[in-house]
């Protein structure tokens, strides 16, 4: 079986046991969540990639003492929430955000996940920081309620409630940003 | 889940990584320095290794000697040991009676009449002494 074969959790413990080429693995795997994740909490691309870089490095050495009591996209999130929340209080007052972007000035191509990224992160912001959280994780990374539950550190019964507030909440800012068909 | 909201799912998702950025988390992991814990599980180890070589001469002799030791009594041997009182012939009635026991003192009588000092005595021959005035 190749690793790319392998679960979430026989990838960890791959790297556990010494294998280099597992969190390879795992990088290519958790990348393009993780940097989805910091696209929609930060406001630079850049600085998205950047803050995705640290994650992946304190993953190196935060999965080697990982105990499974949860998911290691849930570890991985966590992670990504709080290198976010220090790059946040980082930053300068005056954000990004609202700079009309240059597709010449973007060698990296990353101008539509900008878009895209912008557009999820104006909706999102209208949401309190927990209904965010649950439409993050339960509607957009598929996670099931335990897990999500499990990531938010709350019960099930909260993440079912918090969601039912949350998609009536986006369905109400959905009609006043036009964007319904 | 409704259409506008399946679309921003999608536009969502349609975020990803730029290539190069698995390539620049492959170079900052190999730059980084060994952890500092990494020399802990293999000093543990040689430690406890170390620690059963020393212990195990020990305890093979340990148990040698006890081998050669004779066993001790159990619990339930030692209980079925008793001690052995000296035996008493109990002395029998007869023996009991003839044993002659001393007179107890008699007890004194009650006095019936208040005991009289010397003091009173004298008092009362004071009082019956006539004056050398009573006859003239």
């Amino acid at each position: 079986m190749s690793l790319d074969e392998k679960s979430d959790a026989q990838l960890v413990r791959a790297f556990k046991s010494g294998n280099p080429e597992a969190f390879d693995a795992l990088v290519r795997r958790f990348q393009d969540r993780v940097f989805r994740l910091a696209c929609v909490w930060l406001y630079d691309a850049e600085l998205a990639a950047d803050a995705t870089q640290d994650v992946f490095l304190r993953g190196f050495t935060g999965l080697k003492g990982f105990r499974f009591r949860s998911t290691p996209f849930t570890w991985l999130y966590r992670t990504t929430k709080n290198v976010c929340s220090e790059y946040n209080r980082r930053r300068r007052p005056e954000g990004l955000e609202h700079e009309p972007l240059d597709p010449q000035s973007d060698p990296g191509g990353m101008v539509a996940e900008v878009e895209h990224a912008q557009r999820v992160r104006e909706l999102l912001r209208k949401l309190p920081p927990r209904q965010r959280e649950v439409v993050i994780l339960r509607m957009f990374e598929d996670l099931s309620v335990r897990e999500t539950a499990h990531a938010m550190g709350c019960r099930e019964g909260t993440v079912k409630a918090l969601l039912h507030k949350a998609t009536a909440n986006l369905k109400v800012h959905l009609q006043h940003a036009g964007l319904k068909q | 889940m409704s259409k506008d909201l399946e679309e921003l799912k999608r536009g969502y998702r349609k975020i990803s990584a730029p290539p190069h950025l698995a390539t620049r988390i492959r170079a900052e992991v190999a730059d980084q320095p060994p952890s500092r814990g990494s020399w802990i599980p293999i000093t543990t180890t040689a430690l406890a290794v170390a620690a059963i070589a020393w212990m195990l001469p020990f305890a093979v002799l340990q148990q040698a000697q006890q081998t050669a030791k004779p066993t001790k009594p159990s619990l339930s041997a030692l209980a079925a040991l008793k001690p052995e009182k000296p035996k008493r012939a109990a002395p029998s009635l007869s023996q009991l009676r003839s044993v002659s026991i001393p007179a107890a003192p008699s007890r004194p009588k009650p006095r019936t009449t208040v005991p009289r000092s010397s003091i009173d005595t004298e008092f009362e021959n004071e009082l019956l002494e006539e004056p050398s005035h009573a006859h003239t």
